[in-house]
C-alpha cells in the first residue's frame, strides 16, 4: 500500500496517450500527493474504446509469472503463486522456503510501500530470523559457535522462491552480524516454555529493530548511510505462514490477509480467516493505537495513521517510529538523500506510532482443510474472501478435467461411466487457466468481484500505464497452498503434542 | 539459498507414453483382425496377410514391377472405395488400371471402421447402392472369399412416436427395392438380441438382410480380385500432382514420387485426404469434406452371440455389433470434434487419435442404457479414428465439374463400408459408359458450390453433420451452422417482417412469414435439425416443433397462398441461378440451339422454357431462357443447379471461345410478383404499359420501376399464375422492395415464401429440376414433348426420337391424395412410394397441400416394374390413366388412395376478380 506520491517512470506507455498529455505527465513528475488526482484527471484517453491488448497477450501477461511447485512432503501437496505489478517496480514480494532445522514450510507475502526496498529486505531476511528463533537450544548453540569460527556455515533454509537482487549484497555482512547477535541473545534468554507464536513475534520485531537501528544516524556517529536509511524509510506489511505437519501458525503485521478453505459437511468449501487486518477497518487495532497515545493527538485520521499510512502495523517506516530528534537530523540532511519520504510528520509528539509486532493465529489442520491462500490487499480489494474461496473450489473441481481420463484395463464400463459422470460436473467449470493463482488473477481483474469476466476489462487493467494503474488497483501477489488430506487424515488419528 | 528451478504443471500427461499405448492398442486390434481372418478363411490361399509387416514384405516384391508409365485409369487411394472402383473396372473389362496408395492398403480410415452393413438409410439411390454392396459381399463370401461377412440382420429401435414415423417412412422406401423389413414387437427384439433393454421401446424393425463384415478383408479381396484381372496396385506411392492438358480441361496424367503415369482417367478415392488431393491439380478440384473424431468402443469378450443382429438405437445416437465375443458400440454424438483442420498428416497409417473419454461419455450413457449387460464388461479399446464427412452427410461421387475425366468418390461420412460396393460399381460404370445407370444426383459432386469447399465452413458444418446422422429426418429441417451465409439484400427486412428462413446451397430463402414476429434469434434457428441427444446448446424451446404431420405454419401459408390467388404475393427468389450467355455475333444462338430442345431463336424480348438434355435425352437442366438482345441470353434455373448447369454449358462451349458464359446470380435480386392484381399494382409504379397485349406472357422487358432503372421484368411466375419475375440490379433492391410494399396495401400485397409458392406450382403440375426432373427423365416422360422441337439438331435429340418410337417406361403424374385427414394423418412430403393395383410403381418427388383443390397433391413418376432390379415395361397414357387402375401412396406405412392425373387439374376455385384485360379498357393512371 503506497502512501506517498512517487516519481513516475514514463516508459513506452506514453505513446498510447495523446501528445498534449505529455506536459501534464511532466508536471505530474514533480507534483506531490495532493495534486496527484488532479494531474491524473489531465490524462486523456486517446479515443481508443476497444480492448488494446488481444486475448493472447492478456493471457500471456497473466501467466508469465505463475508458478506451480510440488512439495509433497508433510501436510502440503503443492503450492501455486502468481503476482502482477501495478507499481513500477512492483512493491510486493513473496518468499517460500523450508526451514531445514525443523522441516517446517514458511510462506511469506510482503506488501511494500514507499518503494520496494523494505519489502525486498524483509523477503530475504525475515525467514533467517524465524529460522533462528525456532532453533532447538543445542542447534542454536552450534550455530553461534560455527559463526564465530568461520561465519555462517549452517544452512538455515532451503529456498523455493524469493526475488533475488544484488542491490543489497554489500549489506550481507551487516545482516550476518545482526543474525549472529540475535542468535546469541536468543540463546541467552531461552525460556523453559517454548512458544512458537512468541518466537515468530520475536523474529518480526527483531528484524524491524535491526533495520531501524542500523539506519539510525545516532548509531553511526551521525553519519547517514543512504542505503540503510532508504530501506528504513520505506515500509512493508508482512504475513508469514509457518506449516509444520498439521500445525499452522500465521503471523500477520499489516493489511495482507490469509484464509483457509475448509470442506464443510455439506460438501461446499467454506473459508476460515487466518489473520486480522491491521487497518482502520479493524476497531480493535484502532483502539490499541489510540490507547497508546494521548487522546488529543487523534492519531488515526482519514482512516489512516497520522492521516497518511493505511496499514496500522508495518516493517520500516521509521518516520513513524524514530524519536523526533533523529528524524529532525535526517530531514536536515535529506537533500543528499533525495528521498521524498524523509519527512517530519506534523503533530509528531509521542513516537513510536507504528510497530512490526505481528498478531499470530494458531490452527491445527484437519483432513477437511483443503487450501490456504496468502495474498496482499491488491487481491482482497477486488475479491471478497467468499468469492476467492468459491473460485478456488470451482477451479479444483474443473482442473481435474485438464488431465485426460484413461481407462485402465480392468475397469468395467459401468465404473468408467460413473467416473466420467463425475468428471462431467467438473467439465462445466473447466478453467481457462490451469494455475489457480492465475485463475484468481483473471477473475480479480476481469470481473466484478469475480463474476462475468470480460476481455475488455482485463485488457483495460493490463494496458494502463503504471501511473494510472496505481490509481485503479494495487500490486497483487498471492500464494495458494494445497494440503494433503490423506496425510492429515493419518495425522489426525495420532494425537501427538507439538511445542 | 537455492530456489527450486523446476516449474511443473500438474496433470500434463506423458504424451510419448500415451502414443505408445495407443499404438499398442491399435496393434492389438489389428492382430484381432488377423485372428478373425484366419478363423473365417475358407481355404483360399492368399498372399495377403493382415499383419502389416508381412504384407509390406509381400508388396515390396510386387511393386518391384514398378510404376508403369501409362494406364487408362489411375485410382488414388487404397481404401475400401478405391479398391472397389478398381475391382468394378476390372469386372467391366477395363484392366489397364493402376491403383496408388500412399501407405499400404486400408491403412487410412478403412481399417478402423466398424464394418456394420445397414442398407436402409432413407434415400432411394443410397439404399440401392447399399443393397448392391451387401449382395456383392454375400456373393463374394459364398464364392469362397473371406470377407468376414455375416448376415446377422439388424434391429432398429424407436423410442418416440416421431422416430417411429421416420422409420416407417424409411421402411416404405426400403421395401420398394425389395429390401426385407419386418415390424417386430419388443418381445421379438428381445428374442433376437437377448442383451437388449426393451422396456422403453415404442417401435422396432428387423432387417434380416443387413449384417456386418470385416473392412480390411473387403479391401484385400477387392484388391486381390482386381489384380487377378490385371490391375496394378502400387503402395507407398504419393500423388504429387494430377496433370491436365494445356487448357486445363482434361486429365492427362499423374505425377507421383515414383514417377509420372500418363492416363485418361483419374479417380480421387483418397478419403479424408480427398480435399487436399483436390488441391494438387490445375485447376483445383473441390472435394468438400473435413475430418471428425469418430468413436467406437470394443469390450472384452463376455459371451456375446456372434450372430447377434446389428442394433441401431438412433434416439440414443448409438449402434452395436458383436465383436469377438464382445460388443462393438459406437455412435454419433450431437456435437462432434472436428480434427485435422490446420493440417492433415501425410502419414497416418494404422493410426488413431487420442481418445477423449469425456467426449464419449454422452454416448456411453446411452450404450449402457440400451445394453445394461455392458456395465460389467471390461473395455478393450476406445477407438477414436478420424472420419471424413461432407457438408450434407452424403457421399461425394462423380465426375468433377472442374476437370473432365477426373472422378471423385470420397466423403462417405461414416458409411464407407456399406457404400463401397455400390459406389465402386456406379463410378466404374460411369467411367466405362460415360454416364451412371442410377440417378446419382443425391451424391453427385456437382451438387456443391464453392462455398462448400471453404475449410472453416466445413469444420463447423461437419461437427453438426456427424451428430445429425441419427437425427429424425423431418421435412424442411436444416442445419444450424453456417446459416445466413448467402442472403438477398432484403434478408434483414424480411426477417423483421417475420420471415422464417430455410437454406439451399447456403442461400437463405423465406419459407413462410410468421404472423407475429418473434425475436430474431428464434427466426434464425427455426427449422434447425435437432440431434437425437439434446445437449445444452440444443435445448431451445423456442424452436417450432418439426413434424411429419400438419405443421404449425399451415395457416400462415394458407393466407400467403390466397394472396397470390386473390391479390398480390411478393416472393424474394434471389436464390435462383442466373447465367448470362453472350457472343459477338449470333454464335450464342447456334450454341443454344444445339444445347436446348426448344427453339430458342425467338425475337428479342421472348422468354423460352426449355430443357437442356444429355445424350440419353434426360434433363441436364430445365430453365427459362430470356433473349435480352440479338446476341445475349439470360438463363434462369434453380439454385441447386448452379454448379451443374454452368459446368454442362461450359463443357460444350465452342472451342474457339466465341460464346462467353458468366454466372451473374449475385448481380440481381429477384422478386416474384404473383397474382391477378399484379398487373394493376405494377402499373402504378412502372412506366411501360403492362396490358396483356403490350406485355404478353413469356416476354421480357427492361424497365423503370419506382425511381430505379435497369430492371428486367419477365411476365411469368414459375407457378402458372399471372405475374412478373423482376430481376433487379441488387443496388436497387431495397428501393424497389420499399416502393412495392408502400403502395401494395390496397392490392392485398403480402410477403410470401417458398411453401406457398410450392403449393401453387404443384397444384399447377409444374415440375422443377433437381426435385421432379433429373438426368434420367425425358420430356416425353413428363408430357413436355410440346417443348421439344424436331426441326433442328440438339444434344439428346436422337435418344428422344428413339424414345418416341419405342415408347416411354415412366410417366410424370400428379396425384391427388384422397381419404386423408389433414389434421391427424401424417402428411406426404415427397419420397413416398406409389402403388398401382397394389404393385410398387414409383416414388413421389414432391408434395404440397393444394389449397384450391383442398387436398394433398404429389408429383411423381409411375412405372410398370417387372421385377425388383428395376426392369420396366413400356407404358402409355392409357396404361397410366386406366380407369380400372387403383393408385395408392404409402405414407409412413399407411396406404392412401390417390387420383392420378397427367395434366393440370381445373381448379374448382376461380378468382373473384377475373383478368379484366379482355373486357374493359385500361385507364392510364396519372
Amino acid at each position: 500500500m503506497a502512501v506517498f506520491m512517487r516519481r513516475l517512470p514514463l516508459g513506452r506507455w506514453l505513446s498510447r496517450w495523446t501528445k498534449d498529455d505529455f506536459s501534464s505527465v511532466a508536471i505530474c513528475r514533480s507534483s506531490k500527493a495532493p495534486q496527484r488526482e488532479n494531474s491524473l484527471r489531465r490524462y486523456r484517453y486517446s479515443g481508443i474504446d476497444f480492448p488494446k491488448f488481444n486475448k493472447q497477450r492478456v493471457t500471456s501477461m497473466l501467466r508469465s509469472r505463475e508458478q506451480t511447485v510440488p512439495i509433497e512432503k508433510g501436510s502440503i501437496l503443492y503450492y501455486e503463486s502468481n503476482f502482477l505489478p501495478s507499481n513500477d517496480p512492483i512493491e510486493d514480494r513473496h518468499s517460500v522456503a523450508r526451514c531445514l532445522q525443523t522441516d517446517a514450510m514458511l510462506f511469506g507475502v510482503f506488501d511494500g510501500h514507499a518503494g520496494d526496498s523494505c519489502a525486498q529486505i524483509i523477503s530475504e531476511r525475515l525467514f533467517d530470523y524465524i529460522a533462528v528463533s525456532l532453533m532447538p537450544p543445542e542447534v542454536l548453540d552450534q550455530f553461534c559457535k560455527s559463526f564465530l569460527s568461520r561465519g555462517i556455515t549452517l544452512d538455515l533454509l532451503q529456498w523455493y522462491y524469493h526475488k533475488k537482487t544484488s542491490h543489497y549484497d554489500a549489506l550481507l555482512g551487516v545482516h550476518k552480524n545482526n543474525l549472529h547477535r540475535f542468535a546469541v541473545e536468543t540463546l541467552s534468554t531461552l525460556e523453559d516454555e517454548f512458544s512458537l507464536a512468541s518466537a515468530l513475534e520475536g523474529a518480526f520485531v527483531r528484524l524491524d529493530n535491526d533495520i531501524s537501528s542500523m539506519a539510525m544516524p545516532s548509531n553511526n556517529n551521525g553519519l547517514i548511510n543512504s542505503q540503510l536509511l532508504n530501506i528504513a524509510l520505506a515500509g512493508s506489511c508482512a504475513i508469514v505462514a509457518h506449516v509444520n505437519g498439521p500445525h499452522l501458525h500465521v503471523a500477520n503485521s499489516g493489511d495482507c490477509k490469509a484464509i483457509l478453505g475448509r470442506m464443510s459437511s455439506g460438501g461446499n468449501i467454506k473459508f476460515i480467516p487466518l489473520s486480522n487486518d491491521h487497518s482502520a477497518n479493524n476497531p480493535k487495532e484502532v483502539e490499541r493505537i489510540r490507547r497508546e497515545h494521548p487522546p488529543n493527538e487523534n492519531v488515526i485520521r482519514n482512516q489512516r495513521l497520522m492521516g497518511n499510512l493505511a496499514p496500522l502495523r508495518a516493517f520500516g517506516d521509521v518516520c513513524y517510529k524514530w524519536p523526533s530528534k533523529e528524524l529532525a537530523y535526517v530531514t536536515k540532511h535529506a537533500g543528499k538523500l533525495n528521498n521524498p519520504y524523509a519527512v517530519m510528520l506534523s503533530n509528531y509528539y509521542t513516537p513510536p506510532y507504528l510497530t512490526a509486532k505481528p498478531e499470530v493465529i494458531s490452527y491445527r489442520l484437519t483432513p477437511a482443510d483443503r487450501f490456504m491462500i496468502l495474498a496482499t490487499d491488491g487481491l482482497w480489494d477486488m475479491l471478497t474472501p467468499e468469492k476467492v474461496t468459491h473460485l478456488i473450489s470451482e477451479h479444483m473441481m474443473g482442473k481435474q478435467t485438464w488431465t485426460k481420463y484413461e481407462a485402465a484395463g480392468t475397469l468395467t464400463l459401468g465404473k468408467i461411466n460413473s467416473d466420467l459422470r463425475k468428471r462431467r460436473v467438473g467439465l462445466e467449470y473447466k478453467p481457462e487457466d490451469i494455475n489457480v493463482a492465475t485463475h484468481l488473477l483473471r477473475h480479480a481483474l476481469g470481473g466484478n468481484n469475480g463474476e462475468n469476466v470480460t476481455h475488455s476489462k482485463l485488457s483495460a487493467f493490463l494496458s494502463l500505464p503504471p501511473e494510472l494503474s496505481r490509481s485503479f488497483r494495487d500490486d497483487i501477489t498471492m500464494i495458494i497452498v494445497f494440503f494433503d488430506d490423506n496425510y492429515l487424515r493419518d495425522y489426525s488419528s495420532v494425537s501427538e503434542p507439538f511445542y | 539459498m537455492l530456489p527450486l528451478r523446476s516449474k511443473i504443471r500438474l496433470g500434463s500427461g506423458n504424451v510419448k507414453k500415451t502414443c505408445q499405448k495407443l499404438k499398442s492398442g491399435s496393434l492389438s486390434l489389428r492382430q484381432e483382425h488377423k485372428h478373425r481372418f484366419l478363423f473365417t478363411r475358407t481355404g483360399v490361399s492368399s498372399a495377403w496377410n493382415h499383419d502389416g509387416r508381412v504384407r509390406q514384405a509381400s508388396t515390396s516384391a510386387e511393386s518391384s514391377v514398378g510404376l508403369p508409365d501409362q494406364a487408362r485409369v489411375v485410382i488414388c487411394g487404397g481404401g475400401v472405395i478405391g479398391t472397389s472402383v478398381a475391382y468394378h473396372l476390372a469386372e467391366l473389362g477395363w484392366s489397364d488400371v493402376v491403383l496408388l496408395e500412399q501407405g499400404s492398403l486400408s491403412c487410412g480410415t478403412t481399417w478402423h471402421s466398424s464394418g456394420v452393413l445397414i442398407q436402409s438409410v432413407g434415400h432411394p439411390v443410397v439404399n440401392r447402392s447399399n443393397s448392391y454392396s451387401c449382395e456383392l459381399y454375400k456373393k463374394l463370401q459364398n464364392a469362397g472369399h473371406a470377407l468376414g461377412f455375416k448376415p446377422c440382420g439388424s434391429i432398429s429401435i424407436a423410442r418416440t412416436h416421431d422416430r417411429m414415423v421416420a422409420m416407417k417412412r424409411n421402411a416404405a422406401v426400403a421395401k420398394t427395392i425389395g429390401l426385407e423389413c419386418h415390424e417386430i414387437t419388443p418381445k421379438e427384439a428381445l428374442d433376437l438380441a437377448p442383451l437388449l433393454r426393451t422396456d422403453d421401446i415404442e417401435y422396432a424393425q428387423f432387417f434380416p438382410t443387413d449384417g456386418a463384415a470385416s473392412p480390411s478383408d473387403i479391401v484385400n479381396t477387392f484388391a486381390r480380385l482386381a489384380k487377378q484381372k490385371g490391375v496394378k496396385v502400387i503402395e507407398k506411392c504419393q500423388v504429387n500432382q494430377v496433370l491436365t492438358d494445356e487448357k486445363h480441361k482434361e486429365v492427362r496424367g499423374v505425377d507421383t514420387n515414383l514417377g509420372t503415369i500418363r492416363c485418361e482417367y483419374f479417380v480421387n478415392c483418397a478419403g479424408q485426404w480427398g480435399r487436399e488431393l483436390g488441391k494438387r491439380s490445375e485447376p483445383r478440384v473441390r472435394v468438400p469434406l473435413h475430418s471428425c473424431e469418430h468413436y467406437h468402443l470394443v469390450t472384452k469378450p463376455f459371451g456375446v452371440d456372434p450372430m447377434m443382429p446389428v442394433i441401431r438405437d438412433p434416439d440414443g445416437a448409438v449402434y452395436f455389433r458383436e465383436w469377438s465375443g464382445g460388443i462393438l458400440a459406437g455412435g454419433f454424438e450431437p456435437t462432434a470434434k472436428a480434427v485435422f483442420h490446420e493440417h492433415i498428416p501425410e502419414k497416418f497409417e494404422f493410426q488413431l487419435l487420442q481418445e477423449d473419454w469425456d467426449h464419449f461419455q454422452i454416448l456411453l450413457d446411452q450404450i449402457l442404457h440400451r445394453i445394461p449387460a455392458m456395465e460389467s464388461a471390461e473395455v478393450r479399446q476406445l477407438t477414436n479414428g478420424p472420419e471424413s464427412f461432407s457438408p450434407d452427410g452424403r457421399a461425394i461421387v462423380g465426375e468433377c465439374p472442374e476437370i473432365r475425366k477426373y472422378f471423385v468418390a470420397a466423403g462417405m461420412s461414416s458409411l464407407g463400408i456399406v457404400s463401397a460396393g455400390g459406389i465402386g460399381h456406379a463410378v466404374a460404370e460411369w467411367i466405362v459408359n460415360g454416364e451412371p445407370t442410377w440417378d446419382l444426383w443425391a451424391v453427385d459432386v456437382k451438387r456443391f458450390v464453392d462455398l462448400h469447399n471453404n475449410k472453416k465452413f466445413l469444420r463447423d458444418r461437419v461437427k453438426e453433420v456427424l451428430g445429425t446422422t441419427y437425427s429424425i429426418p423431418y421435412p424442411e429441417c436444416d442445419y444450424r451452422s453456417s446459416r445466413k451465409l448467402r442472403t438477398s439484400p432484403l434478408y434483414p427486412i424480411l426477417l423483421e417482417q417475420g420471415a422464417v428462413y430455410g437454406s439451399t446451397m447456403g442461400f437463405e430463402r423465406p419459407l413462410y412469414f410468421e404472423e407475429q414476429t418473434r425475436d430474431k434469434e428464434y427466426l434464425r434457428y427455426s427449422y434447425a435439425r435437432t440431434p437425437p441427444l439434446k445437449t445444452k446448446e440444443y435445448t431451445d424451446n423456442t424452436i417450432p416443433r418439426l413434424t411429419f404431420y400438419r405443421p404449425s405454419w399451415f395457416d400462415a401459408v394458407a393466407s400467403e397462398y390466397w394472396a397470390c390467388k386473390e391479390g398480390v404475393g411478393l416472393f424474394d427468389m434471389s436464390y435462383v441461378t442466373k447465367i448470362e450467355l453472350k457472343s459477338a455475333g449470333t454464335e450464342v444462338v447456334d450454341f443454344l440451339q444445339k444445347m436446348c430442345s426448344n427453339d430458342i431463336d425467338k425475337p428479342v424480348g421472348t422468354v423460352i422454357h426449355t430443357g437442356v438434355h444429355n445424350h440419353k435425352g434426360g434433363y441436364e437442366n430445365d430453365c427459362s431462357l430470356a433473349r435480352v438482345a440479338e446476341n445475349c441470353y439470360m438463363m434462369i434455373s434453380l439454385s441447386t443447379t448452379q454448379t451443374r448447369a454452368y459446368n454442362w454449358l461450359s463443357q460444350h462451349l465452342p472451342a474457339n471461345g466465341s460464346v462467353i458464359l458468366s454466372d451473374v446470380s449475385s448481380m440481381y435480386t429477384t422478386l416474384n410478383v404473383i397474382g391477378p392484381k399484379a398487373k394493376d399494382f405494377l402499373h402504378e409504379l412502372a412506366e411501360i404499359p403492362l396490358h396483356i397485349t403490350k406485355f404478353p406472357s413469356m416476354t421480357v422487358k427492361t424497365m423503370y420501376l419506382g425511381h430505379a432503372s435497369g430492371i428486367k421484368a419477365m411476365r411469368l411466375t414459375h407457378t402458372g399464375d399471372d405475374g412478373w419475375m423482376l430481376y433487379i440490379p441488387s443496388e436497387y433492391a431495397l428501393h424497389v422492395y420499399d416502393t412495392l410494399i408502400s403502395s401494395g396495401h390496397d392490392y392485398g400485397l403480402k410477403n410470401v415464401g417458398l411453401m406457398a409458392h410450392r403449393s401453387l406450382r404443384i397444384e399447377k403440375y409444374l415440375a422443377y429440376w433437381g426435385i421432379d426432373l433429373d438426368s434420367n427423365s425425358t420430356p416425353l416422360e413428363c408430357g413436355r414433348d410440346f417443348r421439344v422441337k424436331k426441326n433442328k439438331p440438339f444434344i439428346g435429340q436422337e435418344a428422344l426420337l428413339k424414345q418416341k418410337e419405342e415408347g416411354i417406361k415412366k410417366r410424370f403424374v400428379q396425384l391427388l391424395v384422397e381419404d386423408h385427414d389433414n389434421h391427424s394423418d401424417p402428411w406426404p412430403w415427397g419420397g413416398e412410394p406409389i402403388y398401382r393395383n397394389g404393385k410398387f410403381a414409383g416414388m413421389t418427388t414432391s408434395a404440397a397441400y393444394g389449397f384450391s383443390l383442398e387436398s394433398h397433391i404429389c408429383l411423381g413418376y409411375v412405372q410398370d416394374f417387372t421385377d425388383n432390379t428395376g426392369n420396366r415395361n413400356i407404358i402409355n397414357e392409357n396404361w397410366v390413366m386406366d380407369p380400372n387402375a387403383k393408385y395408392e401412396i404409402d405414407i409412413a406405412g399407411r396406404r392412401f388412395p390417390v387420383k392420378v392425373g397427367i395434366s393440370a387439374p381445373k381448379s374448382p376455385y376461380m378468382p373473384t376478380q377475373h383478368n379484366l384485360d379482355d373486357h374493359y379498357p385500361m385507364y392510364e393512371t396519372q
